[in-house]
């Protein structure tokens, strides 16, 4: 199987956890532009990482990826929900007109996302090999959903299910977050604010939250 | 305009009688970014500018803020910081060197396998120590967010043992392929060899510009293009000596073996009964600055904090700045990549 990466916009971080899960993988022709210059066909499988501009020409590269992606992945928080641009603002030097970042289903309909700061190759494993070997991931229906949302955060995950009080109290949440943005305050999660950078993980691994997104957009 | 290939981030290069690399990427803008909010989100915020040099930036907010607010981690807390700063250095070389291994050889399969060994154990232990291994998130104001006993380090020198055990295997490999050429003539600045230091350099001297239509702006130190990174840092404080342009990577080589040694020593200095982080302090007025030698060069933080503890103003000098002058003298892509350009970072800083 052919996978080809673009990043249009992002740290590239997400970039070199896919070099290092896709060495891994067996039977998989992996195109980076990190790794060599690359023409884009008509591929199998498009992962694109990084959010997109709206006010560059990244929006006519993106609808590009997808008439020529039989199957195309958001990776990353970025281009799945938006993640640290959903702060971004615009205003700066040399480029003050770049104000607007959207993860990239703003733009295009995407099929799988797969959010994380940067997601861990161990995430990616599964999700390749059902394409690979079929073997259905429980992850993939969660990765659909994900792909329908254009937001999701530490916000969404107090308002949707501590506060509705389903929580469970497992702490899944609170070992899964990347930034040390929530904490178990009475046996419940709670959210500290200001470390929060609305990248998803936490409410993707949520056995709640997983399932009202499901539910939601899949069901 | 022609895209270039194996560099971090997304750039063209210009061949109409000049020579220019110009990035392209968009400019997310972090300094607009972090206008307003509190310092504990922009030290979360400004890692994120950089994928493969995360940590710098982190220490480099950090040293800025504790600047700011007149405060010092403890020895501990530096000493890790130091240590986690050095393993996002060896992480950031061998990223570019999965990049740059076409250019240096036919085959690659056996350098870039020895290349991901040692990266994979250097990612444990950055994860280990510093929270994760892309956007570590133990790296705060006031020292290291992590208690630390004896356990821990151990396990930590076994895995970097083991990383330099690997490494010396790719390093013996690769400097036969580096061709040695003329020593050039250019200037260079540094800071630090492992850490950095605000007082080094003249930083009123600094002068920031833009650049043709690309998404970056380029900077010189008083009227001169100076390099930065690891040739410039080897050459003031090691005397260096490798001519031409693959003296680049091997100075990457070097510096990632020099690496090795001083994380082993600091592993030994840490005390573990001793505190990694500064217990208790608040936000503050003042203004503060932060100069780190990130893995690319002479990384500048500058910030000013209001009265309410928020950011008023936040400015970032990258390395690669500095280095875009001097890729174009190079002329060739070749000369680009051997420089290493970042360019996630490269987009992020403004006119004064």
């Amino acid at each position: 199987m052919r996978i080809t990466h673009v990043d249009i916009g992002g740290c590239e971080g997400c970039s070199f956890v896919l070099i290092r899960a896709m060495k891994k993988l067996q039977g998989i022709e992996f195109k980076s532009r990190l790794l060599g210059k690359f023409e884009i066909e008509n591929e199998e499988m498009i992962i694109v990482s990084g959010a997109v501009c709206l006010n560059s020409e990244k929006v006519d590269v993106l609808k590009e990826l997808r008439e020529k992606a039989k199957i195309l992945v958001a990776f990353g928080s970025c281009a799945s929900v938006g993640g640290i641009t959903r702060y971004c603002r615009g205003g700066q030097e040399p480029k003050p007109e770049h104000m607007t970042f959207q993860p990239i289903n703003a733009v295009v309909d995407v099929d799988y996302a797969i959010p994380g700061c940067p997601p861990s190759p161990r995430m990616l494993k599964p999700f390749i090999d059902s394409f690979v070997s079929g073997k259905q991931s429980n992850y993939m229906q969660i990765f659909k959903a994900v792909a329908k949302v254009k937001k999701l955060s530490g916000f969404d995950l107090i308002d949707d299910v501590v506060l509705q009080n389903i929580c469970i109290g497992c702490g899944a949440c609170i070992l899964s977050c990347p930034n040390g943005a929530l904490q178990m305050v009475g046996g419940k999660p709670d959210l500290i604010v200001e470390k929060c950078i609305r990248c998803g993980t936490c409410y993707v691994r949520c056995p709640r939250a997983s399932q009202i997104l499901v539910r939601r957009y899949i069901k | 305009m022609k895209e270039v290939a194996r560099i971090g981030g997304e750039a063209k290069i210009i061949k109409d009688g000049n020579f220019l690399f110009i990035p392209t990427a968009p400019v997310r803008g972090f300094e607009k970014m972090v206008e307003g909010k509190s310092p504990i989100f922009v030290i979360e915020a400004v890692m994120r500018i950089c994928g493969i040099c995360h940590a710098a930036h982190a220490i480099a907010a950090c040293e800025a803020f504790e600047h700011a607010f007149g405060i010092y981690p403890p020895r501990n807390g530096l000493l890790m910081r130091e240590a986690i700063g050095l393993l996002n250095r060896i992480q950031s070389h061998l990223l570019h060197n999965i990049m740059i291994l076409p250019d240096l050889t036919k085959n690659t399969d056996d350098a870039l396998n020895l290349t991901l060994e040692t990266l994979e154990r250097i990612n444990k232990i950055i994860a280990d120590l510093a929270g994760a291994p892309t956007h570590p998130n133990k790296l705060v104001i006031g020292g290291i967010a992590k208690d630390i006993n004896e356990k821990i380090l151990d396990r930590n020198i076994e895995w970097l043992k083991e990383a330099e055990k690997i490494f010396n295997e790719l390093r013996e490999m690769e400097i036969n392929w580096l061709k040695k050429g003329e020593e050039t003539q250019q200037k260079y600045m540094a800071t630090h060899l492992f850490y950095g230091d605000r007082y080094a350099i003249d930083l009123d001297k600094i002068k920031i510009q833009p650049y043709e239509k690309s998404s970056a702006m380029i900077a010189m130190y008083g009227n001169d293009f100076v390099e930065v990174g690891p040739r410039a840092r080897l050459k003031i404080y090691r005397n260096f000596s490798f001519g031409g342009i693959y003296g680049l990577q091997m100075a990457r080589i070097e510096e990632i073996k020099l690496a090795f040694l001083r994380i082993k020593e600091i592993f030994e200095e840490i005390d573990v009964e001793e505190p990694l982080r500064t217990e208790g302090f608040f936000f503050r007025k003042g203004k503060g600055i932060g100069v780190y030698e990130a893995p690319r060069g002479t990384l500048i933080h500058k910030v000013v904090v209001n009265e309410e503890g928020r950011v008023e103003e936040y400015k970032i000098i990258v390395p690669t700045m500095f280095n875009i002058p001097l890729m174009n003298k190079t002329g060739d892509e070749l000369g680009v990549r051997m420089y290493d350009p970042c360019i996630p970072c490269a987009t992020h800083e403004m006119i004064k």
